[in-house]
């Protein structure tokens, strides 16, 4: 077994057999149910609200997933830091990049849980749709994307950041700059400026794709440039992580 | 006394912070088998050498061989060491059977080994009967019996331990002198033991360096005016 | 008198007419009934014409949707993305035809209008075209009866799976208690 492996074992066990998972878990299910329940109490839908509907479950999938992601590398390296668990670590012969590809592996089963539990509610509440198989694939596409953006952008914060608290500021600051283009009337995407601003928010772009494949019924072909920014920003942010993490300071910026 | 193979060769280290130096121009040598003390008053840079010579921060100037690896071969350092930090932290939720196992499987043991080993360090420490209990529930003695038994768990060749007796009843600094004494003395390897206490170093170790704002002021053995110098640097 | 009845006759159509010829402007639209669904985006043709003498001068179209029942206010913002569209001027006898996207944002009959007016001559009337009607209808969808029981099973099987969990835990723990033999100290030093 390689040091990743081994990483991403120890944390997920931390995670889900000595930790919150389980609850956490059982509060998102929850919530599904709420969703379902409130779509589907009059026993008859309008296919709009439907539509709506099913993609009210994706973006929950996704949203709770990444938001999971992201606070557990937030905390990666400078939590450890700050309870001073991190020197012993570092003083093992594994490498930063291990570490922090076994933390993100584990931060990812987060995201993969939260998707495994809309499964069945996607089925009930698309049932008639025709678009279960289009919910499932966008919130697996786009759920890696952005779990894997919004996780390695928050460890590249974790590792520079010298306190927690810092990372989580700058962190949940940035969170809320990318949601801006989410609240824009849909009317700026027809100017260019506009256009390219919701474009180039990987946040935004997905949300424009939900809305477009799921609610709208646009074909994947005439939507498919809105998937650049998602991709982009996962690979941008991919690499920036592994340049960052081949060595971790343990104090930096002191 | 007679010398054996080295182990730490220390080079010429300095270590600057924004102008101000931590440690400037530290030379010296530790031999496997012998306990090295260095010892000096708070903020000589013991810790900082420890760092550097852990390769987890960076020296400014200098060089230095452990294990006859060079600072560029972190890796084959670091499992061939075992540190016990000055300031561990441990995760609070974790049993102490955990933490240590997952250690044993960080240097590359499998789950059995490195269960098997933990049980067995944990006996060595004398926390056996706490051994499935969460860290968070140890004293700081504990906690360091632990840190210990942590820094041991990968049957390192070299030792660094940063003031390792700091918050242990007398009973507990002696099993853990007595430890540090029984590495060196039966397993050939090299402890590097930091302390500001001049009674622990001249007790057990076989060479003493005293640092003093950073610089060495004293490299030989212990019975060779150690006290008289320590107690200039100290007064 | 009767031939100057029959005289005056055009002179009395012009005299009419005269005031009339200031619109210009006519309106073409088509399909002149929608039957459709919620949701469904639908096309109108619409071509406008200046049948004057004279050029236009710079105009804008307008679409305007009815709710002849007076209930439900149609907004018709909501049903376009393009209320109005701005237009060049049309020399004398020149049209241009323009594609309305419009779609039905809720349930019943409507009309819908395109109105033509100049943005800056007052002396030209709007124009308006024929009437557009819709009957929208809400296509709806039977919620699958798997709703309750899979919104009630899926967070208890959630808690079944975490009890497991936990157990699983406590078992361990139990063993790592039980199973391995406490070393003797020495065996453990001398490794
Ligand atoms: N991250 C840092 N930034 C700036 N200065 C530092 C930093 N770490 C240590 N120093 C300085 O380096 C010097 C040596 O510190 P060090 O921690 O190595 O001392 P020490 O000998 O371990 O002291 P103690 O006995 O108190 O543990 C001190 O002057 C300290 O202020
Ligand atoms: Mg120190």
């Amino acid at each position: 077994m390689n040091a990743t492996t081994i990483v991403a074992g120890e944390e997920i066990s931390g995670t889900w057999f000595r930790g919150w998972g389980p609850w956490f878990a059982a509060v998102v299910a929850v919530a599904f149910s709420g969703i379902a329940i409130a779509l589907g109490y009059s026993g008859q839908l309008n296919l709009l609200d439907a539509r709506e509907g099913l993609a009210v479950v994706v973006r929950m999938s996704i949203g709770v997933g990444a938001l999971l992601v992201v606070l557990s590398m937030a905390d990666s390296i400078s939590g450890m830091r700050d309870r001073s668990t991190l020197e012993p670590l570092l003083l093992t012969p594994i490498t930063g990049r291990s570490l922090l590809g076994g933390k993100l592996l584990a931060a990812g089963s987060g995201w993969v849980v939260v998707f495994l539990i809309s499964l069945p509610y996607l089925y009930v509440i698309g049932d008639g749709l025709g678009t279960i198989a289009l919910a499932v694939g966008l919130s697996v596409v786009l759920g890696a994307l952005l779990a894997t953006t919004f996780g390695a952008g928050a460890a590249v914060l974790s590792i520079r950041s010298r306190t927690n608290l810092q990372t989580l500021g700058v962190g949940l600051l940035g969170l809320a700059l990318l949601a801006i283009p989410l609240l824009l009337p849909a009317s700026v995407l027809r100017n260019p400026i506009g256009e390219l601003l919701v474009r180039a928010d990987p946040m935004s772009a997905a949300q424009h794709l939900i809305g477009a494949l799921i609610v709208d019924e646009a074909t994947l072909a005439s939507e498919v440039s809105w998937f650049l920014s998602p991709v982009l920003a996962a690979l941008i942010t991919s690499w920036l992580l592994w340049k960052s993490a081949r060595f971790i300071e343990l104090e930096p910026g002191i | 006394m007679q010398e054996g193979r080295p182990a730490i060769v220390c080079t010429s280290i300095s270590k600057n912070y924004e102008g101000h130096a931590a440690l400037a121009d530290v030379s010296f040598t530790a031999y496997a088998g012998h306990v090295t003390g260095l010892l000096g008053p708070n903020g000589a840079g013991k810790t900082t050498l420890i760092r550097i010579l852990t390769t987890i921060l960076q020296p400014s100037a200098g060089t230095f061989q452990v294990a006859g690896f060079e600072p560029d071969q972190a890796n084959e350092i670091k499992s061939l060491i075992g540190v016990m930090p000055e300031s561990a932290g441990y995760p609070k939720r974790t049993r102490a059977i955990d933490l240590l196992t997952y250690h044993g499987r960080l240097y590359g043991a499998g789950r059995e080994e490195a269960t098997f080993n933990a049980v067995e360090m944990l006996a060595a420490v004398g926390l056996s009967d706490r051994r499935a209990d969460r860290i968070g529930t140890f004293s700081r003695g504990m906690r360091q019996r632990l840190g210990l038994a942590r820094a041991l768990m990968n049957n390192p060749r070299i030792v660094f331990l940063d003031e390792p007796t700091l918050g242990l009843d007398p009973a507990g600094q002696h099993s853990i002198l007595e430890l540090i004494d029984e590495l060196a003395g039966s397993r050939d390897v090299a402890v590097l033991l930091s302390s500001h206490l001049l009674a622990e170093i001249q007790g057990i170790c076989d060479r003493a360096v005293i640092l003093d704002h950073g610089r060495v002021v004293f490299d030989a053995e212990p019975t060779q005016g150690l006290s008289e110098i320590f107690h200039k640097v100290t007064t | 008198m009767r031939t100057f009845l029959v005289l005056a006759a055009p002179l009395v159509l012009l005299a009419i007419a005269a005031p009339a010829s200031a619109q210009t402007v006519d309106i073409a639209v088509s399909p002149l009934e929608i039957s459709t669904e919620i949701g469904a985006e639908h096309l109108l043709a619409v071509s406008i014409t200046n049948r004057g003498s004279e050029p236009t001068g710079p105009l804008v179209a307008h679409l305007v949707v009815i709710d002849p029942s007076g209930g439900a206010s149609a907004d018709a913002e909501d049903w376009t993305g393009e209320l109005n569209r701005p237009l060049t001027s049309l020399g004398a006898g020149e049209s241009i035809s323009l594609d309305w996207d419009i779609k039905p944002i809720i349930r019943g009959d409507f009309i819908a209008l395109i109105t033509v007016a100049s943005v800056d001559d007052a002396s030209l009337d709007p124009a308006s075209s024929p009437a557009v009607y819709f009957m929208v209808t809400q296509p709806t969808l039977l919620v699958s009866g798997a709703t309750v029981p899979v919104s009630i099973a899926v967070p208890l099987i959630i808690l079944a799976i975490g009890w497991w969990m936990l157990r699983t835990e406590r078992k361990r723990v139990e063993e790592l208690v039980g199973v391995y033999p406490n070393p003797p100290v020495s065996r453990a030093i001398d490794r």
